[in-house]
């Protein structure tokens, strides 16, 4: 019985710290469609790792994060100066590209992919990463440069006009929300033993952006209530995929337009310290 | 040397038709100030009604194509009306990512539902296209590539005449630059955004049309596929700019056609949008870019 | 007749403009003045439909008809011109095609008329302009440009013509030209210009009356050799206030 909620909560949490990795990126104001290329980065290099040098599980997979993170720094600095819908498109592009790069080349293994990896990320080290990246977002959120990314995000004029430069809050942002994904998707190699290129494909990056746009990208308990509730219905209702991306299309759209901040708004994140102050008060 | 023409040739007209579809955004999104992700089903509806009114309704083509390009752009309009418009009305509280992230919803929403319908595996084109080649000395032509350019030709002479000589050209452009002047010159905003978006959307049935008729290939998949080609083609043109759609249309059909034919199929993709980072790399705002509006999303 | 009626409006729940009432005859020129955030061009937008909360009262143009709730290209084609502030010139369109939106307009609300006569009417009024027919307007200077704002305007042949601020940017002679500019297009075509201005001196030149506006409401009417009153206006813009009696004691007045 264990095994069989630890096969439903392993991939949701891993899901959840790519999400709040996406929630990273969303601060700053860029929306990236392609998030699931730099997830499918850190399974790759961190499979590669594994496998090919015998590297421990824990070391590939932090490298294969700083991997993701640095094609996140070569892409955010080459497509800084595109306005968030052109980014959001080239994020898409990049996204395909890699995909089809992934899928072509010999040592990724092309269509069969990677198999063979070392399982050696239960529960336990799922919970404790993503227990990490949740303090690690959290302290950014406090941080000054969490303050940065928000006042970009909120007016790019105003914030160059206090000093800020945009451009580092946007690619900072990325380079941290790429890693993170990275982090998730070397978690996610060392899980399943094996991974192809259909884990970072396109669906993959819908989910990540459905879940965190419904869930709320005002505040991370958005990336992860949208993970939580979005992720878990599959194992209640069994759709097929065209009926699953239907109805989270519809979804999406309709919450854009009934209640674009998502589920968590910034106000409920207000309403709720300010019960909670009077409750330990 | 033949193989070179062969392949400019293949790569102009399919280069072409990618500039179809930029030129539909771009008109869109300088018009009504929006990108609209869900044009590009535009490109997989009309083939689509095609199949369906030339197939199952068993019409004839005289009747099916106007009628598949009417239902087309009812569809589009109205996904504009329920989607995106409910934004553009001052006051409403929303981020600009919002607008962006409905019309992506909706065009989720619209090619998965048409796969449920008819299925995620593609379909044969519902019409007859000759696919007998043609020969100049050592030159194969195909004829549907030159029909296709031919096609493209006319519509984008055609769309350059509205845009500049005609007075809806000129509604559009005052809209496109100043919605408020275009407004104290008795100019509807709403109808010079609807007439837009029709006309960007029969220029994205006819790429469709175009598309499925050259590669024999219909699929409920098929917008976003070229739809993604036709916003990296207007990326690279410069957002703003209508021959630079054109133009960067044409490039990457080629350059693409090129890739295949001298390296392998497999680096379509790469090619493809590997162009579109070089040229960011040196052209950070595209080729042909100009500032118009101000600050936008 | 161009009725204001006890017209309020606001920018989403802050009010800018209360009750204004005043009226403007054909061949007339209103001039509204007053401090920066008064509402002068807040009025304007309120008449034109640009303002998008309109909390009560009523326009009525001068044929008669009710322009509340209307949308502004609706309001523009019953013969409201309006030349916003900065001009409003389509940067990217040339002056030809400037002109010709405005000749379109014409042929809205009179389908007889001819549009290439009356755009050599226009040219005969603003000969600047006929030299430079195909240049996009952008290329203009600031006073051409505002030639051109107001000769689109009249192609239209307007009953009513509203500027916003049309001295903004304008050298000191431009202004007087288009002083004199309005002040023959009122006398001639008998039209009801309606401006909001922060240059006394154009206003002093071309007005038969002048409203003061302050916080959003009018504060005087007055005609124009009123203007003149120094003490007056200071009252008008500032106020009666302790710190204005304080200025004017420590200045000796």
């Amino acid at each position: 019985m264990n095994g069989f909620y630890e096969s439903i909560a392993i991939p949701v949490l891993i899901d959840a710290i790519a999400v709040l990795g996406l929630y990273v990126i969303a601060s700053s104001g860029r929306l990236s469609i392609g998030h699931a290329a730099f997830f499918g980065v850190g399974c790759y290099t961190s499979a590669l790792l594994s496998t090919q040098l015998l590297m421990p599980y824990w070391a590939s997979i932090l490298v294969g994060a700083l991997s993701a993170g640095s094609f996140g720094l070569i892409f955010g600095l080459v497509a800084e100066r595109l306005s968030h819908w052109f980014f959001a498109i080239a994020t898409l592009a990049f996204s395909v590209m890699l995909t089809g790069i992934v899928s072509s080349v010999e040592i990724f293994g092309g269509a069969t992919g990677i198999y063979g990896i070392p399982i050696s990320v239960g529960l336990s080290e799922t919970l404790f990463s993503t227990i990490f990246v949740l303090i690690l977002v959290y302290f950014i959120d406090r941080s000054s440069f969490g303050r940065s990314m928000r006042a970009v995000r909120d007016s790019e004029i105003a914030a160059e006009a206090v000093g800020i430069n945009p451009a580092f809050a946007h690619i900072g942002s990325f380079v941290i929300g790429t890693s993170i994904a990275g982090l998730a998707g070397g978690l996610w190699a060392h899980y399943l033993g094996v991974i192809k290129p259909v884990d970072m494909s396109l669906d993959r990056s819908l989910f990540f952006l459905i879940y965190l746009a419904v869930g709320g990208m005002e505040h991370w308990a958005g990336a992860l209530l949208g993970t939580f509730t979005l992720g878990l219905l599959p194992e209640v209702i069994r759709f097929s995929r065209e009926y699953r991306l239907a109805f989270f299309g519809l979804l999406l759209a309709g919450f854009m337009v009934l209640r674009p901040s998502g589920l968590v708004s910034r106000e409920l994140i207000n309403w709720t310290s300010k019960i909670a102050k009077k409750i330990w008060a | 040397m033949e193989f070179f023409i062969q392949l400019l040739v293949g790569g102009l007209s399919i280069g072409g038709t990618y500039a179809l579809v930029a030129l539909g955004f771009v008109l869109i999104f300088g018009v009504a100030n929006v990108l609209n992700i869900a044009h590009a089903q535009s490109i997989m509806l009309a083939p689509f009604f095609l199949f369906i009114l030339i197939e199952q309704a068993k019409l004839p083509l005289s009747l099916a194509a106007p009628l598949a390009l009417f239902m087309s752009v009812l569809i589009a309009m109205f996904v504009y009306y329920a989607a995106i418009r409910p934004f553009l009305i001052i006051g409403k509280r929303s981020g600009y990512l919002a607008p962006f992230i409905t019309s992506f919803g909706a065009s989720l929403f619209i090619e998965n539902i048409f796969a449920t319908i008819f299925g995620s595996s593609s379909h044969p084109f519902p019409l007859e296209i000759q696919r007998e080649v043609w020969r100049l000395g050592n030159i194969i032509f195909v004829p549907m590539q030159i029909y296709s350019m031919v096609c493209v030709f006319i519509a984008t002479v055609f769309l350059a005449w509205v845009v500049n000589r005609s007075a809806i050209g000129r509604s559009m452009r005052a809209v496109a630059e100043n919605p408020i002047v275009a407004a104290s010159q008795g100019i509807s905003a709403r109808i010079t955004i609807m007439l837009t978006i029709s006309i960007a959307t029969l220029l994205a049935a006819i790429s469709g049309i175009l598309f499925s008729a050259a590669n024999n290939e219909l699929s409920a998949f098929m917008g976003m596929e070229y739809g993604l080609k036709g916003l990296v083609v207007m990326i690279i043109g410069g957002v703003n700019s209508l021959p630079g759609a054109v133009v960067a249309g044409l490039m990457l059909g080629v350059t693409e056609s090129f890739a295949v034919g001298y390296l392998s199929s497999s680096y379509s993709m790469v090619i493809s949008f590997g162009l579109l980072f070089v040229i960011l790399l040196f052209r950070p705002n595209g080729l042909f870019a100009s500032a118009s509006r101000e600050a936008r999303p | 007749m161009f009725l204001v009626q006890n017209l309020s409006s606001s920018y989403g729940p802050a009010p800018v403009i209360q009750e204004i009432n005043f009226e403007v005859a054909p061949g007339e020129i209103c001039v509204v003045m007053g401090p920066n955030g008064a509402g002068k061009s807040t009025l304007l937008k309120t008449i034109m439909g640009i303002v998008p909360h309109v909390l009560s009262g009523n326009v009525i143009g001068v044929e008669g008809s009710s322009l509340c709730q209307m949308q502004t290209h609706a309001i523009s084609s019953l013969g409201i011109a309006y030349v916003p502030e900065g001009r409003g010139i389509l940067n990217s369109l040339t002056v030809l095609e400037n002109l010709q939106l405005g000749a379109a307009l014409l042929k809205k609300r009179y389908p007889k008329e001819n549009v290439a006569s009356n755009i050599s009417r226009v040219f005969d009024g603003f000969p600047m302009l006929r030299d430079r027919t195909q240049e996009p307007a952008g290329l203009l200077s600031g006073g051409q440009q505002q030639m051109l704002a107001i000769a689109r305007a009249l192609i239209s042949k307007p009953s009513v013509l509203l500027l916003d601020e049309p001295s903004l940017g304008l050298a000191p002679m431009i202004r007087l030209e288009v002083a004199d500019l309005l002040r023959k297009v009122a006398d001639t075509d008998r039209v009801a210009v309606l401006l909001a201005e922060q240059d006394i001196g154009l206003a002093k030149r071309c007005a038969d009356k002048a409203l003061v506006l302050r916080r959003g409401s009018i504060v005087a009417k007055l005609n124009p050799t009123e203007l003149n009153d120094q003490n007056r206006m200071r009252e008008l813009y500032l106020g009666s206030s302790p710190s204005n009696d304080f200025a004017n004691d420590k200045l000796g007045r």
